[in-house]
């Protein structure tokens, strides 16, 4: 299991720039937003469910790239020419993803938990928001990771995006697939949250969220084995 | 050893080589076809390819640019899977992960992430198990080795190619690997560098480890290796001990005194000695016409070609030069 932290870390370590201009941009928009709360708490909410959106984004663009820039760049030889399966490698990216979201959700949690409290309003909804948000970009990176395995990373950003709003679709005629790649119900949930009315975290639609992020995971280690690594260029 | 090695030892192919040593690497008629998207169009990079590698011997791969030498390589580190066929990698097969802890691989265009070097071979001896303290003084002795001392704490990403290859070849020994696979190692270094590199695979082989080497670098082949291949589209064209290989079985080179040289196409002459080179089948009759002549045979010898003249032979489908030669044989034969 060790060269699945080694692999995550260094996943991170060659993301870390994408990473940083994320918290970065989260960072400056929170501060404008916490200056701005007293007078527009409708601006503070938006700007909350906006990073919200761009976290589940940047998450699904992360995870599809991650095969394609390895394969390109040709690093990913150097890699699976140790005792490293298929398996392990998606798991080490996998693991790099979420950690990434990870930081990004905690991050968040820790700007919204400022903003709300420097407006005088509960902070324990920022922490809920952040783990229904990390748990709907598990999804979403999980499907995302997966379609590259044999698409291109634009076509597999797309077809996640589809998956998505195909799931929200079918929701209006079958309540029974809300818990099927949760994420447009995750997302649902975090865009309807507000001060004013009752909010509960999704808890259920979270849990269902990490276990179809490991069943996506295994699907894509199953094809990924399948698959060449290697263009030749001669 | 593994029972499969042990079953495998002996196994040649092509070749009929058989020097009772376990076979480390082996191909069993394998192919491979690249299709495009909606299989419109597809590629036979390698057709019913057979090999074995030995176990402690040094093993050239030759071929030109497309010849399928990279997808032979590639196919027995589990990058992708064969069309047809099946091979064996350290007794087991192809794309068996855990056999990997026991080759070191080098990628022809080393590809490398943007870390400092020390890190860097640290890493890719991590990914193969390696911990500490073991990993520590394999990393320092590879640093030692492949002189990169001076730049250990230089990121990968500011070192020139030749300084580059030297930090790939580090991470593929770092192991201490039984089998090493290198796919032109010595492209992008100095001669210097290159005099080194030879050593490590001399040092190598001493200690037993085999080691399967691509190379467009045929001088450096046809002094380091034991056996040679050449591969020409897809297919294996010749395999066997490189002094064999070397060895023409077909024609050999006469030298006499007491003849006129100037009768025979391709001839030199050398003070009162004239050498020339026939076929084999026509020797006994050109000996005969030489004693017929009053001249004397100093020596007879099977021709003994350079790698690079027994690489354009097979791989130059219309050489000039090798059609140029062939005629001169053939006159001399008769002459």
């Amino acid at each position: 299991m060790i060269p699945v932290f080694f692999i995550a870390l260094n996943f991170l370590r060659e993301s870390r720039w994408a990473i940083a201009m994320l918290l970065l941009w989260a960072v400056i928009s929170g501060s404008a937003a916490g200056a701005s709360i007293k007078t527009a708490q409708d601006d503070a909410l938006f700007f909350l469910k906006q990073q919200a959106v761009y976290g589940v984004v940047f998450t699904a663009f992360l995870a599809s790239s991650a095969i394609h820039n390895q394969r390109r760049s040709r690093r990913i030889l150097a890699v699976l020419a140790k005792a490293i399966t298929r398996w392990e490698y998606l798991a080490g990216l996998e693991l790099g993803f979420l950690i990434a979201a990870a930081i990004y959700c905690a991050a968040l949690a820790g700007l919204g938990g400022w903003v709300f409290h420097h407006a005088g309003l509960p902070a324990s909804g920022a922490i809920s928001l952040a783990i229904m948000l990390f748990a709907a970009s598990a999804v979403a990176g999980s499907l995302a990771l997966l379609f590259s395995t044999f698409l291109n990373p634009l076509f597999s950003v797309a077809l996640t995006a589809i998956l998505v709003a195909l799931n929200g679709v079918l929701l209006q005629f079958s309540p029974v697939l809300r818990q099927v790649v949760p994420v447009y119900e995750l997302m649902q949930s975090i865009l309807e949250f507000s001060f004013e009315k009752s909010w509960s975290a999704t808890w259920s639609g979270i849990a269902w969220a990490f276990v179809q992020s490991v069943l996506i995971w295994a699907v894509a280690s199953a094809i990924f084995a399948r698959r060449d690594v290697a263009v030749v260029i001669e | 050893m593994t029972q499969g090695l042990r079953s495998g030892g002996g196994l040649s192919f092509c070749d009929g080589y058989n020097s009772g040593v376990a076979a480390v690497l082996e191909y069993e008629h394998v192919a491979k076809t690249y299709r495009s998207l909606f299989r419109r169009r597809s590629v036979c990079a390698l057709d019913d390819f057979s090999l074995s590698v030995e176990q402690g011997e040094i093993f050239g791969f030759l071929g030109p640019n497309g010849a399928g030498k990279s997808t032979a390589i590639h196919l027995a580190m589990g990058f992708m899977r064969a069309t047809r066929g099946s091979g064996q990698l350290l007794g087991q097969r192809f794309g068996y992960a855990p056999a990997r802890k026991r080759v070191g691989f080098l990628a022809e265009n080393v590809a490398l992430y943007h870390q400092p070097v020390k890190d860097l071979v640290r890493f890719y001896g991590a990914l193969n198990g390696m911990r500490d303290p073991e990993l520590a003084k394999r990393t320092s002795e590879m640093l030692e080795v492949l002189e990169l001392r001076d730049v250990e704490r230089r990121n990968a990403s500011k070192l020139s190619r030749g300084m580059l290859q030297r930090v790939g070849l580090a991470q593929a020994l770092v192991n201490d690997p039984e089998l090493l696979i290198l796919d032109e190692p010595t492209s992008a270094l100095d001669p210097l560098g290159r005099v080194a590199v030879r050593e490590l695979l001399l040092r190598a082989r001493a200690s037993g480890k085999t080691v399967f080497l691509s190379s467009h670098l045929l001088s450096e082949i046809e002094l380091i290796c034991d056996r040679v291949a050449i591969v020409n589209n897809g297919k294996l064209m010749r395999v066997g001990r490189t002094p064999e290989l070397l060895e023409s079985s077909e024609e050999s080179e006469i030298v006499a005194t007491g003849i006129d040289g100037s009768n025979l196409e391709g001839a030199t002459e050398e003070g009162n000695e004239v050498s020339f080179v026939v076929k084999r089948a026509d020797q006994r009759r050109a000996i005969e016409r030489i004693w017929a002549g009053g001249g004397e045979v100093v020596r007879v010898n099977p021709v003994r070609r350079s790698l690079e003249e027994l690489f354009l032979e097979l791989t130059e489908d219309n050489s000039s030069r090798a059609s140029q030669q062939k005629s001169n044989r053939a006159a001399n034969g008769v002459a």
